[in-house]
C-alpha cells in the first residue's frame, strides 16, 4: 500500500472540495482527508492538530493568504519536508514554475483529479 | 608703460639736476683760484721787491761810506762789490716797476675803476717818489755828500717804503676780504645745489612712489576684478559682461577670458539641449514603460478572466463527474444537480462584473462635467436605498467646502456608489452603520472623503492587496473582489490617487483625490 495516510486539502472553492474528497475516496477509501479554505486555515490546522499530513493538496487563489504564501510560510516550519501538490485552475507558465521552485513541491496538477491522475501522482510519490 | 617712462624721466631730471649743481660749484672755485692768486702774487711781489730795493740801496751807501775809509789795495775790490749792489737794486727797481704794470693790467673784479685808480694811482705814485729818491741817494752818495744829508735821504726813504708796503698790506688785506666773500658765495651757491638736489631727489622719489602704487593699481585691480570675475562664472554665472576694457595685456586677457566664457557658455546651452532631449527620451522611455506595465495588467486581467472563467467550469465537470461515478445517484441527483445550478449562476456572474470592468476600462477617457457632489451623491444614495434600509444605516454628507466637481458622472458615480456600498456591506454586526461623505480642496485636488464605523481592514497586513483583482478580506460577506479595483483603475486614469485610513472594528476612511 501507499505511504500516504493522511492528505490535508486546502482550497476555497467548497465545491471543488468536495469533488476532491470524493474522488480520492474513490482512489483509496482508507484516506484520511481534513479540509482547510484558505492558507490561513491551513496554517492553524498544522500548528494544532495532533496527526499531520502525509500529502497537502494546495489551491494557488485563495482569500487571506494564498498558496505561495503558504508554501512561503511552510519552507519555514517544521513541515517544511511534507510534499505538496499544487492543484489549479491555472494553466499559467508563470505559476506553474515558480510552484516547482519550492522544493517540497512533487507536482503540478490543473483541475480537475481524475483517477488516472491520482493513481500517476501516488505512484510518483511512493517511488 | 607710461607710467614706467614717467619713472625713467624723473630718475634722469635728478641725474641733470645733479651734475648741473655740481658744476656750478665747481665753477665757482674756479673762478677763486683762477683770478685771485695772481693778484695777490703781484703784490706780495711788489712788497718784496721793494724791500729789496731799499736793502740794496742801503747796503750800497754803507759800501760806498767804508770805501773812503779803507786801504788802496782794497779799493778796487770794495768799488766792484758797491757796483754790483747797484746793478741788482737796479734790477730789482726794473722788476718792481714790471710788476707794478702787471698789476695795472689784471681787472680786480669788485672794485670799481675809480677806486682802482684812486689805489694804483696813489701806489704808483709812493713807488716813483721811492725810485726817484732811490735814485737821488745813489747820486748823493756818488758826488760825495755829507753823512748828514745821506742819513736824512734814507730816512725819507724808509718812511717811503712804509708807506708802500703799508698800501700793499692794505690792498692785500683787501684782495683777502674779496676772496673770503667769493668763498662764501661759493658755499652758499653749493648749499643752495645741494639743497636743490635734495629737493629734487625727494620728488623724484614721491613721484616714483606715487607712479609705482598707481601702476601696482592699474595691474592689481584688474587682476583681482578678473579674479572675482572668474570666481562668479565659476558659479554659473555666464551671462555677465567683462568688467575690465583697457588696452594692455591685462585687457586682452580680459577679452580671451570673455571669448572663453562665450564658448563655455555655448557648449553649456549645447549640454542643456543635450539633457532636455534626454529628459524627453526618458520621458518617452517612462511612457512606454508605463503603457507596458498597462499591457500587462491587461494581460493579467485576461489571465484572471479566463482563470475566473474556467473555474466554474471546472466545478461543474467535477459535478457531472461525481454525478456519473455516484453508485447512489438517484438519490442525490437532486443536490447535485442543485451545485451545477448554482455554479453556473456563479460563472454568471463573473462575467457579467468582468464585462463591467472592461467596459469602464475601455471609457477611462470620458468627457468631463461640471457635477453637483450634492445632487450627485444623492442620486447615489436613491441606487442604494434598500440596502440603507435593511441595515438602518444613517448617511451625513457636508459639500460646503467644495460644492462642485469637474468629472465624467459615469466614473464618479462608480467611485461613489462602489465606497459606500462597501462601507454598508462590511458593518459591524448588530451596529447600524455611520456613513460620512464630504468634500474639501487639498492642494489643487478635490478630496472626496467616504467614512465608516464598519469592520475596518488590517492594512498592515492586507493593505498592499486592497486595490488588488478579486481580493476578499472578509470571508462572512459576499463579495467579488472587483469594486475597489475598479474604483483606484478610475481615479489613476484620471490622474488622481486614493489613501485609505483603516483600524480593524473602528472603520475605514477612504480618501479619493480628484483633479
Amino acid at each position: 500500500m501507499s505511504k500516504i495516510k493522511r492528505i490535508l486539502l486546502v482550497d476555497d472553492d467548497s465545491l471543488t472540495n468536495l469533488f476532491t474528497k470524493f474522488i480520492l475516496g474513490r482512489y483509496n477509501k482508507e484516506l484520511e482527508i481534513n479540509v482547510c479554505l484558505n492558507g490561513e486555515e491551513a496554517i492553524n490546522y498544522l500548528q494544532t492538530t495532533d496527526s499531520p499530513p502525509d500529502l497537502i493538496i494546495l489551491d494557488i487563489n485563495m482569500p487571506l493568504i494564498n498558496g505561495f504564501e503558504f508554501l512561503d510560510w511552510q519552507s519555514q516550519s517544521s513541515f517544511q519536508e511534507t510534499c505538496v501538490v499544487m492543484y489549479s485552475t491555472s494553466d499559467r507558465e508563470e505559476d506553474i514554475k515558480l510552484s516547482l521552485q519550492y522544493k517540497q513541491v512533487v507536482e503540478y496538477i490543473e483541475k480537475p483529479f481524475d483517477l488516472q491522475k491520482i493513481k500517476v501522482l501516488f505512484d510518483k510519490i511512493d517511488h | 608703460m607710461i607710467t614706467i617712462l614717467i619713472v625713467a624721466l624723473a630718475g634722469g631730471l635728478v641725474g641733470i639736476v645733479g651734475y648741473h649743481s655740481n658744476r656750478l660749484i665747481v665753477s665757482s672755485y674756479d673762478v677763486v683760484s683762477n683770478e685771485s692768486s695772481p693778484r695777490l702774487f703781484l703784490l706780495s711781489r711788489i712788497s718784496d721787491q721793494a724791500n729789496r730795493i731799499q736793502v740794496e740801496a742801503i747796503s750800497y751807501v754803507l759800501l760806498k761810506l767804508t770805501q773812503s775809509d779803507v786801504e788802496d789795495e782794497s779799493v778796487s775790490s770794495a768799488s766792484k762789490q758797491s757796483n754790483e749792489e747797484l746793478m741788482e737794486m737796479q734790477e730789482a727797481s726794473e722788476r718792481f716797476s714790471q710788476y707794478l704794470k702787471s698789476l695795472q693790467e689784471i681787472d680786480c673784479l669788485n672794485c670799481s675803476e675809480e677806486d682802482k685808480k684812486l689805489v694804483y694811482g696813489e701806489i704808483e705814485k709812493t713807488s716813483s717818489l721811492f725810485l726817484s729818491l732811490c735814485s737821488k741817494l745813489v747820486e748823493a752818495v756818488e758826488n760825495g755828500e755829507t753823512n748828514e744829508s745821506l742819513a736824512k735821504l734814507k730816512n725819507e726813504m724808509e718812511a717811503l717804503e712804509q708807506v708802500l708796503l703799508s698800501l700793499v698790506a692794505e690792498e692785500i688785506d683787501k684782495e683777502h676780504i674779496i676772496l673770503k666773500k667769493r668763498m662764501e658765495t661759493a658755499t652758499k651757491n653749493a648749499r643752495y645745489s645741494n639743497k636743490l638736489i635734495f629737493l629734487i631727489t625727494g620728488l623724484a622719489v614721491f613721484l616714483t612712489i606715487v607712479m609705482g602704487a598707481l601702476l601696482a593699481n592699474s595691474i592689481v585691480k584688474p587682476i583681482v576684478q578678473l579674479k572675482s570675475f572668474a570666481q562668479s562664472v565659476g558659479q554659473g554665472n555666464l551671462d555677465q559682461k567683462m568688467p575690465i576694457n583697457s588696452r594692455d595685456e591685462i585687457g586682452s586677457l580680459s577679452k580671451s577670458f570673455q571669448q572663453m566664457m562665450k564658448d563655455l557658455k555655448r557648449t553649456l546651452e549645447e549640454k542643456t539641449k543635450l539633457v532636455e532631449l534626454a529628459a524627453e527620451a526618458k520621458n518617452e522611455r517612462l511612457r512606454v514603460s508605463e503603457l507596458k506595465k498597462r499591457n500587462q495588467e491587461l494581460e493579467q486581467f485576461a489571465y484572471i478572466t479566463s482563470h475566473d472563467l474556467k473555474a466554474p467550469l471546472v466545478n461543474i465537470s467535477s459535478v457531472i463527474t461525481m454525478i456519473e461515478m455516484s453508485d447512489e445517484v438517484d438519490k442525490n441527483t437532486a443536490f447535485l444537480m442543485d451545485k451545477i445550478k448554482s455554479t453556473v449562476s456563479s460563472m454568471r456572474q463573473k462575467i457579467a462584473k468582468l464585462n463591467e470592468v472592461i467596459k469602464l476600462k475601455k471609457n477611462m477617457k470620458l468627457v468631463p462635467q461640471t457635477i453637483s457632489l450634492s445632487d450627485h451623491t444623492q442620486e447615489v444614495l436613491k441606487n442604494l436605498e434598500a440596502q440603507i434600509n435593511e441595515t438602518n444605516a444613517i448617511v451625513k454628507t457636508d459639500f460646503s467646502h467644495c460644492e462642485t466637481i469637474v468629472f465624467p458622472s459615469i466614473h464618479l458615480h462608480h467611485i461613489l456608489i462602489n465606497l459606500i456600498s462597501n462601507a454598508l456591506k462590511y458593518k459591524k454586526p448588530g451596529v447600524p452603520p455611520l456613513i460620512e461623505v464630504t468634500s474639501v480642496n487639498s492642494e489643487g485636488y478635490v478630496c472626496l472623503v467616504v467614512k465608516d464605523n464598519g469592520l475596518g481592514i488590517d492594512l498592515d497586513t492586507y493593505g498592499s492587496k486592497l486595490f488588488g483583482l478579486f481580493q476578499r478580506f472578509h470571508l462572512a460577506i459576499e463579495g467579488d473582489g472587483v469594486g475597489l479595483h475598479v474604483v483606484k483603475s478610475i481615479i489613476e486614469s484620471h490622474g488622481g490617487k486614493i489613501h485609505v485610513d483603516s483600524k480593524p472594528n473602528e472603520g475605514t476612511t477612504f480618501k479619493v483625490y480628484l483633479t
